[in-house]
């Protein structure tokens, strides 16, 4: 930051740092974006047709007679 | 972490969970499985795809949830398991068109704009697969290091050292501007580094 050095091309730490902040930041922004549309209408309407999947009757935690996995 | 309880001296066996609890989880970490997908693909509608296959897929496995472990990171697997077994390459392929970068920018609501996560998600997919998740769940999704060792199946080590160099190539390739885009271009290098000073004077002003 000194005037008399005109151009200091070696990055310090602490702005590495700073950097490093402001990319964490755009990330997180970027990421919580999405998180923050919520559940989407198709979504729903998927999540709504799982209960029509789930007809077997009984207990669902118990009973894996109809294990059908992929 | 939980207290033991007296009755149970030895450990329960892992029982899934009812199926109504199930997609209560479910239907919670949809956001996170489509932000993720959507940071894996680049791509707002194969990132949807996917987080649908990989709903599907849990659902399918339900049973073989324990109750009590970390719901996310299990689904989390799901969706990068699947990214990975689909034909990622094709998507990669339209990963960055203009039609769907405008679309990809409908509504960011917060930040300082359009510019700066339209750059970064540029910039992540410049990415190895390997750095990208990694920086993803541990800068992004809040997984400490060990379960996003769990999530990419390696070491903690591995992740921690993913992370690092993630963080520096993004750097790097932030501030040396776009590389897929040409002329025309709504950000150039300088202009690029220069937002990123910005920031950073704006986050460390009074440091």
């Amino acid at each position: 930051m000194s005037a008399m050095n005109k151009s200091d091309d070696k990055p310090d730490a602490q702005a590495v740092k700073s950097r490093q902040r402001v990319i964490g930041a755009r990330l997180q922004a970027m990421y919580d974006d999405v998180v923050r549309q919520g559940v989407p209408d198709d979504f729903e309407q998927m999540l709504a047709a799982l209960d029509e999947l789930e007809e077997t009757p009984g207990d669902p935690a118990k009973n894996s007679a109809s294990g059908h996995e992929g | 972490m939980a207290s033991p309880d007296p009755d149970t001296t030895v450990e329960t066996p892992a029982e899934p969970l009812p199926t109504g609890e199930f997609k209560r989880e479910m239907a919670e970490a949809i956001p996170y499985m489509r932000a993720f997908a959507r940071s894996l693909t680049g791509d707002d509608a194969a990132a949807d795809d996917l987080t649908q296959d990989a709903l599907m897929k849990a659902w399918n496995a339900r049973k073989r949830f324990r109750a009590g472990s970390n719901f996310r990171a299990w689904v989390f697997t799901i969706v990068r398991n699947q990214f990975y077994s689909n034909c990622r390459r094709s998507w990669r392929q339209v990963a960055w068109d203009q039609e769907q970068a405008d679309r990809t920018l409908t509504g960011p609501s917060s930040m300082n704009g359009v510019l700066e996560l339209d750059e970064m998600r540029r910039a992540l997919l410049e990415l190895p697969d390997d750095q990208r998740e990694a920086i993803i769940l541990v800068g992004a999704g809040g997984f400490s290091y060990e379960e996003a060792a769990s999530i990419c199946e390696c070491a903690i080590g591995t992740v921690k050292s993913r992370v690092s160099r993630a963080r520096a190539a993004l750097a790097v390739i932030l501030e040396s501007g776009p590389k897929q885009r040409s002329a025309g271009d709504s950000v150039r290098p300088s202009q690029s580094a220069e937002l990123i000073m910005a920031e950073v004077k704006s986050l460390t002003s009074g440091a």
